[in-house]
């Protein structure tokens, strides 16, 4: 299977000009995309400052969404929610996803190793999604859920992927991508970051302290296919009663040859 | 009025819950009932967003990466799942088999729990996993609590299949089965839909009497074979059920 592209400036731009393109397709995925992002139901007010459509475009693609079975209205509110059907999706991809499959118990060995939470993560677009979450604890049930994405240039696995790439590259992508603060710590400044990627291509290995959830440091390795980063794997502690060095030291060795056995695979 | 190309697209991305392999875009034209052009395009686009992706052979498709988000916004806001979670991971660990928490979904019933556990090493999680309701402890476990109108809507509307050669396919034993999981609380069956395993399952009603799920123990058939130990699982679900019940599901 092909990643998609990473650092293809031509997909952010081109696809307008495409006559091949379908919009509204795009515009319908997207209104599944802000609900997917969101915790709670969205009006279609709520809808339009998300994704820049308008009312009546809104109307028109939820009403199809509605009807295909993906969106349901609440009576009372008039707001949309996903519904059940949205787990066939998730099911169709990783059902004959077969990295994803032998990466499973490579992950659940970690863990119990290791104790703490680990996931795996890959690159969409310019974001890493969740495949695997693998809580230490079951203390919050949204940390079992796949699917969630976090920024490309944030995410700690997501400093490996761009690692592997040609460092003009990175540079140029940083420029012209949006940078979010997803926390206080989260870096913004395009060099700062160009500088913790240049630290993770010379130890290989990235690690991220609270830049996409505050008060959680997490230890990324890649997992490569030939030369290209296919994945991250990475093990996440609370900040509280770790240090970053004693963290490295413990779970390094063990996530390097995790990712190493499946780099192989 | 719709959109008929966001249908067309959405169409072409379901024939995969058909099948179990790569397709080709004649393949998705023959079973989406579209002109080859017309699934071209959708492919075209799907892919350029992320829903499909190349098989190995670099011609057909497989769904794509971008099908694993929407996912995670209607399992976050899940309060099914987030209330039924923490009972799952007790349960697991005090009875030594897994739990999962199901729900229903026109005549199957769908998988929606993820628990990472030792004894899963060799096979994925299966959330996702659909099974016909009439055949899953689950599925007559939900259906045993539905009101009888809406029960029979459903038996009526299920098909009779073999999943595995002991798959109840005679009408008159599916009802008896039902009617045993009415009279016991829980639900059970042996092999019916996987060789090997058996489960027992309680689904999940809420004060007002409205059936959210079920929850489900399963596991190799011998721990199931002393109808005691079969009692002490059905009465281990029952709780966790009544349990999740309680919570302020809506």
């Amino acid at each position: 299977m092909t990643g998609i592209e990473i650092l293809d400036a031509s997909r952010r731009d081109g696809d307008k000009q495409d006559p091949r393109f379908l919009t509204s397709v795009e515009r319908g995925l997207r209104v599944l995309d802000a609900l997917s992002a969101q915790y709670g139901p969205m009006s279609l007010t709520e809808l339009s400052r998300k994704t820049d459509l308008t009312v009546p475009t809104l109307q028109r693609l939820t009403s199809t969404l509605v009807d295909a079975g993906y969106l349901e209205k609440e009576p009372s509110s008039k707001r949309y929610r996903l519904t059940v059907k949205t787990v066939d999706l998730l099911y169709s991809y990783l059902s004959r996803n077969q990295f994803a499959e032998r990466a499973w118990p490579h992950l659940v060995h970690l863990r119990e190793t290791l104790g703490v939470s680990i996931s795996m993560s890959i690159p969409l677009q310019d974001s890493m999604i969740y495949v695997h979450r693998l809580p230490a604890y079951a203390g919050n049930f949204e940390n079992t859920l796949p699917g969630k994405k976090i920024p490309l240039c944030l995410s700690a696995a997501g400093r490996c992927i761009l690692a592997q790439q040609p460092r003009q590259a990175v540079e140029d992508y940083l420029a012209q991508v949006e940078i979010p603060a997803l926390t206080p710590f989260s870096l913004t400044d395009p060099q700062k970051i160009l500088a913790e990627i240049d630290l993770c291509r010379s130890r290989g290995y990235a690690l991220v302290e609270q830049e996409t959830s505050p008060g959680l440091m997490t230890l990324a390795c890649p997992v490569m296919r030939g030369k290209t980063a296919r994945a991250g794997i990475s093990a996440h502690v609370p900040l509280a009663g770790n240090d970053a060095e004693s963290f490295v030291a413990k779970v390094l060795q063990p996530v390097v040859s995790v990712s190493h056995a499946m780099s192989a695979s | 009025m719709g959109s008929n190309a966001l249908l067309k697209a959405l169409h072409v991305l379901e024939t995969f819950q058909n099948d179990t392999g790569a397709l080709s875009v004649q393949d998705m034209a023959d079973q989406t009932r579209q002109t080859k052009s017309s699934a071209q395009r959708s492919a075209y686009t799907l892919e350029k967003l992320g829903y499909l992706e190349r098989y190995d052979d670099g011609v057909r498709y497989v769904p794509g990466r971008s099908c694993l988000g929407p996912a995670y916004g209607f399992l976050q806001n899940n309060q099914l799942v987030e209330a039924a979670t923490p009972f799952l991971l007790d349960l697991s660990e005090k009875v030594g088999i897994r739990a999962h928490l199901s729900v229903l979904e026109g005549t199957d019933v769908i998988y929606l729990s993820r628990i990472p556990s030792q004894e899963e090493r060799l096979t994925l999680s299966p959330l996702g996993k659909r099974w016909p309701a009439i055949s899953a402890s689950s599925g007559r476990a939900i259906l045993a609590a539905l009101p009888a109108d809406e029960r029979d809507r459903i038996i009526a509307a299920s098909r009779l299949k073999k999943i595995t050669p002991q798959t109840l396919v005679d009408l008159p034993a599916i009802l008896q089965a039902i009617r045993q999981a009415g009279t016991d609380g829980y639900a059970f069956q042996r092999e019916e839909v996987l060789p090997g395993v058996a489960s027992v399952s309680s689904a999940v009603v809420a004060p007002d009497g409205q059936v959210h799920g079920a929850v489900i123990l399963s596991g190799p058939v011998a721990v199931f074979d002393a109808a005691e130990d079969r009692q002490r699982l059905g009465q281990a679900v029952i709780q966790a059920t009544r349990a999740i019940g309680a919570c302020n599901l809506s």
